[in-house]
């Protein structure tokens, strides 16, 4: 194993004479590889997206296909890990699972930023009541706990993919506008905004082509981390019946699916492996997240 | 007519301590391809002056009185931000004390500098590299090439300060605004920057402002002075009378703080600036000066023509001592 670390270092130091310039970002992705945890997260995350987006070319079976015949059955070498209730092929149902857990909670960070980093650049930078109205929007989207409101819109808008994601975008960009106006208000007082301003560039382009790429770093981490979020919300939404609905599989409504005594005390090939699979991907989108973090402050050398 | 005319210009900021006054009522102009010095203490306006003329002052925060600043006739305060951006960077241009720290640190040279371009003179973007290169090579960066290519931490003090330079002259300007364009570098790199701001004055005849602490470089640079103390004007003249003659008493004890006259302990003028949040009666300077009469205390000095400048000091309110050499 150390082997294998000793050459992930070599290769990325390849073609690099001593103390010869190495851009921010090939220095970050050293970094990164240094922390062993990480790296090996992004390897199982990476494994498992890989798996999932080549779905239907992995599994044998289909993922709706009813048959009451093979209800419930352990696990055996036809089904690894076994079937439900109706008879469905659980590590097919896992991977498909798999697949629209990891999309949906893409497209919502994807979402989460796009409204968060527009709020937020506008009220870091432009200040004054801008600032005061979008701020205390903020607090009004802060201060209702999340689970009520999300139930609240999923019950109003019909329960579903699309809808989830906008739900859950919707409601979680607050992070991501606090942590990117906190960086603006230091970050524009610097000269070179005033320089970039004696130039006569404009407020718009100013924040996209002179504050953003100086703020990259913490957005990334903050996105990486709203994906881990993303994945705990959608599993809940779907545990509760709001989400993600049967025959169409995902993490969350195939632990909602395993909710009954016999299952729980007899058949846990039916809960065990999605409560896993959350876990894992969970837990390494945030070491991957922590890895990133580390890599990117230039503050934290290792 | 003056290509900047700045009248009564009167500068306060709203602070938590209470209202501070930066600016108190200044006049001045500058003609086309003059060089005009500015010097003062720390705190006596001359920066916000700068940043007023620019339309840089943060308009929560800054609040400009009253007064006009006419560039090339049109009027900068009551011009809208819109226009106000076309002029900058290419009418009008400033230079920042700390190069370190005026260039975006995660953007390479190259597209810093064509920014400015595709601002002011999108037609010229595509094909600027090779006139960056010459201007670059003309500033004497050497292998301009590489420059371009590097981002703002891998150059010295001195090429940034040079490449800020080139920022701010790329559109050709006819004002340049240099706010202590070299106290944040080391002597040697100091004098070429100041050689090169005056071979660019001589080849683009653009005006330059020289805002500065060093006397030094108001002698090798300016052709008229300005001394301000306080947010005001306490003296106006030629170079040459001020160094020769200077008649107020605050520029004459400025004066005898250089180096020249050192003699085992540098001189000092006594005590320190009047904090900005003080309202004043009287002369600014009172308190420090060592020709100060009672009736400074009480009695605020106008602006008094005398000689080939103004000065506002009550000692010369009859006319006395300002002819030539007086």
């Amino acid at each position: 194993m150390s082997k294998f670390w000793e050459r992930l270092r070599a290769f990325h130091g390849r073609g690099k004479l001593e103390g010869e310039y190495v851009s921010v970002a090939n220095l970050s992705w050293r970094k990164f590889c240094r922390n062993r945890l990480a790296v090996f997260s992004l390897i199982v995350l990476v494994l498992i997206a890989v798996i999932s987006f080549l779905a239907p070319l992995i599994t044998p079976y289909s993922y709706s296909e009813i048959d009451l015949t093979l209800a419930r059955q352990p696990p055996s070498p036809e089904h690894i890990l076994g079937t439900d209730e109706y008879g469905r092929d659980m590590l097919t149902r896992l991977i498909y699972g798999g697949r629209v857990s990891m999309t949906m909670a893409l497209a919502a960070m994807l979402l989460q930023l796009v409204i968060g980093v527009v709020l937020g650049c506008l009220a870091g930078y432009f200040g004054s009541w801008v600032d005061a109205f979008i701020m205390r929007l903020t607090d009004v989207f802060m201060c209702f706990p999340f689970y009520i409101m999300a139930v609240c819109l999923a019950a109003i808008v019909e329960p579903g993919l699309k809808n989830l994601v906008l739900i859950i975008g919707f409601l979680s960009w607050t992070g991501i506008c606090r942590i990117v106006r906190a960086e603006i208000l230091s970050l524009k007082e610097n000269d070179y905004i005033l320089a970039a301003r004696s130039l006569g560039i404009r407020p718009g382009a100013i924040i996209r082509r002179h504050i953003l790429p100086n703020i990259l770093s913490p957005i990334l981490v903050a996105a990486t981390l709203s994906i881990a979020g993303g994945i705990m919300s959608e599993a809940s939404m779907s545990f509760l019946n709001l989400g993600v609905r049967t025959p169409e599989s995902s993490w969350g409504n195939m632990l909602s699916a395993a909710q009954s005594m016999q299952a729980l005390v007899s058949e846990w090939w039916r809960w065990v492996p999605p409560g896993l699979m959350i876990v894992i991907v969970v837990l390494s989108i945030n070491y991957v997240g922590e890895g990133l973090r580390n890599a990117l402050d230039p503050r934290i050398s290792n | 007519m003056k290509l900047l005319e700045v009248k009564d210009l009167n500068v306060v900021f709203h602070t938590i301590l209470g209202e501070a006054e930066a600016v108190r009522g200044i006049s001045f102009s500058v003609d086309r391809g003059e060089v005009l010095g500015i010097v003062g203490e720390s705190g006596s306006g001359k920066s916000v002056t700068s940043l007023a003329i620019m339309g840089l002052l943060q308009r929560k925060k800054a609040d400009i009185r009253h007064g006009t600043i006419l560039f090339d006739g049109q009027d900068l305060l009551s011009m809208p931000e819109k226009q106000l951006c076309q002029l900058r960077g290419s009418r009008m241009a400033m230079v920042f004390q700390e190069p370190a720290s005026a260039l975006n640190p995660v953007i390479k040279i190259e597209k810093q500098l064509s920014e400015v371009y595709k601002l002011h003179e999108p037609a010229r973007a595509k094909t600027c590299h090779s006139e960056l290169v010459a201007l670059l090579k003309r500033l004497n960066i050497p292998d301009a090439e590489d420059v371009l290519k590097k981002y703002p931490f891998e150059l010295s003090g001195g090429m940034k300060q040079r490449v800020m330079i080139a920022m701010a002259v790329l559109c050709r300007p006819d004002l340049l605004i240099a706010d202590e364009p070299t106290t944040a570098l080391d002597v040697t790199t100091q004098a070429e920057i100041l050689e090169l701001l005056r071979l660019v004055q001589q080849e683009t005849n653009c005006a330059i402002i020289l805002i500065t602490h060093d006397l030094g470089v108001i002698a090798e640079m300016a052709q008229r002075v300005i001394v301000m103390y306080r947010g005001k004007i306490l003296e106006e003249c030629e170079a040459e009378s001020f160094f020769r003659s200077a008649r107020h008493p605050y520029s004459q004890d400025l004066l005898n703080t250089r180096p020249e006259y050192f003699s085992g302990r540098f001189t000092s003028i006594e005590g320190s600036i009047p904090s900005a949040y003080e309202k004043l009666t009287g002369c600014a300077y009172y308190g420090r000066c060592r020709q100060a009469e009672p009736r400074c205390a009480v009695r605020t000095p106008e602006q008094i023509q005398c000689g080939d400048g103004c000065v506002c000091c009550l000692k010369y309110e009859t006319g006395e001592g300002c002819t030539h050499g007086g």
